[in-house]
């Protein structure tokens, strides 16, 4: 059976134009001892023949109109999302809007608090590690109380302007999908 | 001649992936047929081959920016038809049982010509495409690609992201598998017809 194998091998690198003198040699001495082989390769050659016959359909009449008006439909969508930026709105939107809350709970309440909360675990830690240590960190919490109000100025500044962003994004991308209904 | 026409096309490939459209229309003019056959020997009707070809221009267009022109723009189409005529084989997921209601569903409108010479011609035309329609959707296109575009195992390779060796046994298994439902199909005329002629033959006599 595995001479058949081989032959079956044989016989595809022979459509192929790639057998070997010696292997066409040893296929034609099995093709005369082996029928079954001798009717597939009949098949193969008729099936390589009809093949290489390739027929070719036309293309239908206004192929290549349609196929343009489909893209120049495709390409009408495309510019206009792209003529608001490639950014994808509603989820800018939802970011904008997190970021702005963020903002307004660290203004209002979220960094007097936080650091409140910290700060005796700052202190014990600090002990741990030495006087130099604390003196350090102590200036560095003078400068954080310092920067505070500034940061609370910041932070309220940014968080209404996300907050307005967003609602614009949010807004816009309603009235697109709108359009686009 | 053809270094003029290869330059042409590589203006228009240029002029396309700035927009232009009417140099696309040019490239579609130029490849509509290579690419639509593929589709319908792919796909076996002519409504899935028209769509599936028109995608193929929608999405060539829209990946303009990717194409190497130092490659041939025939292999870089016909690899993305290839891919997408595949792809919506695997979604249809229809086993390919009903050929002749399929083939019936979707032939071709016969060429123009003499119509003796038509007949000849379709009837080969349906007898390939119904030996095509046997086959798993890659060792089909790989058949295709060897047979009607006359690429080389590499080339095919090429553009079905395949190797080599994967290439060569596809088209080995391919061959063998039409050359068996040759040979049934021989055979079962032959025990229906003992004296070996066609229908045809018999009722005219």
């Amino acid at each position: 059976m595995s001479h058949c194998g081989n032959a079956h091998q044989w016989m595809s690198a022979s459509l192929d134009r790639g057998l070997g003198p010696e292997e066409a040699r040893a296929l034609q001495a099995h093709l005369r001892a082996c029928p079954r082989c001798r009717a597939t390769w009949a098949a193969l050659q008729e099936v390589d023949h009809l093949l290489s016959t390739h027929p070719t359909v036309p293309v239908p009449a206004g192929f290549a109109g349609r196929t343009l008006a489909r893209l120049e439909a495709r390409g009408a969508a495309v510019a206009a999302r792209q003529g608001r930026g490639s950014v994808p709105w509603p989820a800018a939107g939802f970011a904008l809007a997190a970021l702005s809350l963020f903002l307004w709970w660290i203004a209002l309440l979220g960094l007097p608090a936080l650091l409140s909360q910290a700060a005796p675990a700052i202190w014990s830690g600090l002990r741990l590690l030495g006087e130099a240590l604390a003196m350090l960190a102590r200036s560095l919490i003078h400068l954080l109380d310092l920067l505070v109000p500034f940061c609370r100025g910041m932070a309220l500044a940014a968080g209404a302007l996300a907050l307005a962003c967003s609602l614009a994004a949010v807004g816009g991308s309603l009235r697109k999908a709108r359009v686009r209904v | 001649m053809e270094t003029q026409a290869a330059q042409q096309e590589q203006e228009w490939i240029a002029q396309a992936r700035q927009g232009d459209l009417g140099a696309f229309a040019h490239l579609v003019q130029a490849y509509q047929r290579p690419v639509y056959n593929l589709a319908y020997r792919m796909l076996g009707n002519v409504q899935d081959a028209e769509d599936a070809a028109q995608e193929t221009f929608l999405r060539a267009f829209q990946h303009l920016q990717t194409y190497d022109p130092r490659r041939k723009f025939a292999t870089w189409i016909l690899s993305i038809a290839s891919h997408h005529c595949v792809d919506r084989l695997r979604r249809q997921r229809r086993p390919c049982a009903s050929l002749d209601e399929a083939m019936e569903q979707g032939l071709p409108p016969a060429p123009e010509g003499d119509p003796e010479e038509t007949a000849a011609a379709r009837e080969a035309s349906d007898e390939v495409q119904r030996l095509l329609l046997l086959l798993g959707p890659r060792d089909r296109l790989t058949v295709v690609l060897y047979y009607w575009y006359g690429m080389s195992h590499s080339e095919i390779a090429e553009a079905t992201a395949s190797s080599v060796s994967a290439v060569k046994s596809r088209l080995h298994r391919a061959r063998l598998a039409l050359a068996k439902a040759l040979q049934e199909q021989r055979e079962a005329e032959a025990r229906r017809l003992p004296g070996s002629r066609s229908p045809q033959e018999v009722e005219g006599l």
